[in-house]
């Protein structure tokens, strides 16, 4: 896969053909950032 | 005329669905073979954890629900 040569930041590309939601490089990292920790979270919770 | 909708056999409507870009995000973009059905926005509610309108609109082609906040942007642990 073309992740380490980030083709979306090239000038004149769409950036929604890559992200949907209106994610961006920088949102879509923190995004994944959040869902990981929601999944540690909750598990935690279930084990309490 | 002939009531029903005609999709023709090459048309893009027929691709399937990109799973990765209904996630959120695909590598491929452009290049994708599969269809990227664009969202505008996640819907704020199910971003939080919860929407209520989870079952109140039928899926899309993607099988991503879009209430009137946003689409239920469906989280599949990472396979990247």
């Amino acid at each position: 896969l073309a992740t380490h040569s980030k083709p979306w930041r090239l000038p004149g590309t769409d950036q929604t053909d890559f992200f949907n939601y209106g994610f961006d490089e920088y949102t879509w990292t923190q995004y994944c950032m959040r869902q990981q920790d929601m999944t540690g979270q909750v598990s935690q919770m279930k084990d309490q | 005329e002939c009531a029903y909708v005609h999709i023709g056999p090459n048309s893009p409507l027929r691709r399937k669905a990109c799973e990765h870009y209904a996630r959120g995000f695909c590598p491929l973009g452009p290049w994708c073979k599969a269809r990227h059905v664009k969202h505008k926005v996640p819907c704020p509610f199910y971003l939080a954890g919860f929407c209520p309108n989870g079952r109140a609109h039928p899926p899309g082609p993607d099988r991503i629900v879009s209430c009137e906040f946003g689409a239920h942007a469906r989280w599949i642990r990472d396979e990247d």
